[in-house]
């Protein structure tokens, strides 16, 4: 591996590290997925560093082709990161329908307490009307009593 | 609440058929026994609008859920109005109002063993029962069910596929928690997890007719072997599950009583 490479794939892993870093503290990424990402950003500066790991590990599992290994680590480590994507994806999923559903449920509910209300409002409202007239039936005879006594005096 | 009973509909985009339907059941005796409550499943159609128009009680989703979880929302809404019964049906007017008063009776009518069904299933294929004439598909479909059904709960169900169906309050109770119900394809699954669970399933004759409007969910040919192949995957997942003991229990004993004989 020349050493231009050998720069190049470390500066790429630097960057995709502080892109990581940079969506972790802007609280775009969760700690645990960020996680998941860096692990695999280290494993490339680790190869950029000392890339005789990558010719060792070639020799250990007997692959005549070493760049063959990495691609083969690189599609393991996309698989379980896809995997993971998706059990999450999965679990939100559920999480989301149980809100909506309860989500419908409460607006059900809001709207026959507004019913209620309005109806409730509405008979108070008459029933008020009712005891006023009432009260002024009942008032009615002193008043023309007071009137009758004014008339007297006068 | 009024009734005791509870007519779970769930609707998605049926408002050629709903009105025909939902009007036959205001005209019938049913509403003096039987609230019934409309689970729009986000229709982008009039659906909505036909039903308040009739005056039903109508619950709607914020964006389409599917048809499980209209299910799920109908058994919520069950628990939270103390119902003790409560019947699903289609609203594309497939399921005859005539199946409610036969699945309600059925529904309160201890066996021989002095216990009522928790589930009661509207079976097209018993003796008394009336229905269409159904596809070389469907017909394949059914019959792989049933052997699935029978493998893995040694439960004789003739109409596996049936979305007719009466519950008893222990079975949407249970329905209602979170988890406990597939709110995405629940069929043939459900079935073998309530009998593994140990409830009480009854199939009585119903009466079905054909669909005269709208689009059945399993049509096409791909996705019809799609679903067989999920169904299989998820009928084997909660066999696996209540093997292990992962299935979560009934909160009422009801339905675990078979479990501790077993």
């Amino acid at each position: 591996m020349t050493l231009g490479l050998q720069i190049i794939i470390i500066s790429l892993g630097f960057l995709l590290l502080a892109i990581i870093l940079k969506a972790t503290i802007q609280k775009k990424i969760s700690e645990s997925h960020a996680l998941l990402w860096i692990v695999p950003c280290f494993l490339i500066i680790l190869g950029g560093i000392f890339p005789q790991i990558t010719y060792s590990l070639a020799e250990i599992f007997h692959t005549g082709y070493p760049p063959a290994l990495v691609f083969a680590l690189a599609i393991i480590i996309s698989y379980l990161i896809v995997f993971q994507s998706f059990k999450q994806l999965s679990i939100l999923s559920m999480r989301n329908k149980e809100l909506a559903s309860q989500i419908a449920l409460l607006t059900e509910q809001v709207h026959t307490l507004k019913e209620e209300l309005k109806e409730t409002k509405s008979e108070s409202l008459v029933n008020q009307e009712a005891a006023l007239t009432k009260e002024g039936q009942t008032e009615t005879p002193g008043e023309d009593s007071n009137d009758h006594e004014k008339k007297e005096n006068t | 609440m009024n009734n005791e009973l509870l007519i779970i509909i769930p609707a998605y985009n049926e408002e050629e058929s709903i009105g025909k339907f939902l009007k036959h059941l205001k005209e019938s005796d049913i509403n003096s026994y039987a609230d019934t409550v409309i689970i729009n499943d986000a229709s982008t159609d009039a659906t909505a609008k036909i039903v308040k128009n009739l005056g039903f009680k109508l619950i709607s989703h914020p964006y389409n859920l599917g048809y499980g979880a209209a299910l799920q929302t109908g058994y919520k809404y069950a628990v939270t109005g103390n119902y003790n019964y409560v019947i699903q049906m289609d609203s594309d007017g497939q399921h005859d109002i005539c199946n409610i008063p036969r699945i309600y009776d059925c529904l309160r009518k201890k066996n021989a063993s002095g216990n009522p069904p928790d589930l009661v299933i509207g079976s097209r294929f018993l003796k008394d029962s009336k229905s269409f004439a159904i596809s070389l598909k469907k017909k394949i479909a059914i019959h792989f069910f049933r052997r699935v059904i029978y493998t893995a709960s040694h439960q004789r169900i003739t109409d596996p596929t049936s979305g007719l169906q009466g519950l008893s309050r222990p079975v949407f109770e249970y329905y209602s928690d979170f988890g406990n119900f597939d709110n995405n394809y629940p069929d043939a699954n459900m079935i073998v997890q309530m009998a593994l669970l140990g409830y009480r399933i009854q199939e009585i004759p119903a009466v079905m007719h054909k669909r005269e409007a709208g689009k059945s969910m399993h049509f096409g040919i791909i996705e019809p072997m799609l679903y067989m192949c999920i169904m299989l995957f998820s009928t084997f997942d909660v066999f696996v599950r209540y093997k292990w003991n992962l299935l979560p229990k009934p909160m009422n004993q009801k339905g675990g009583q078979k479990l501790e004989e077993k």
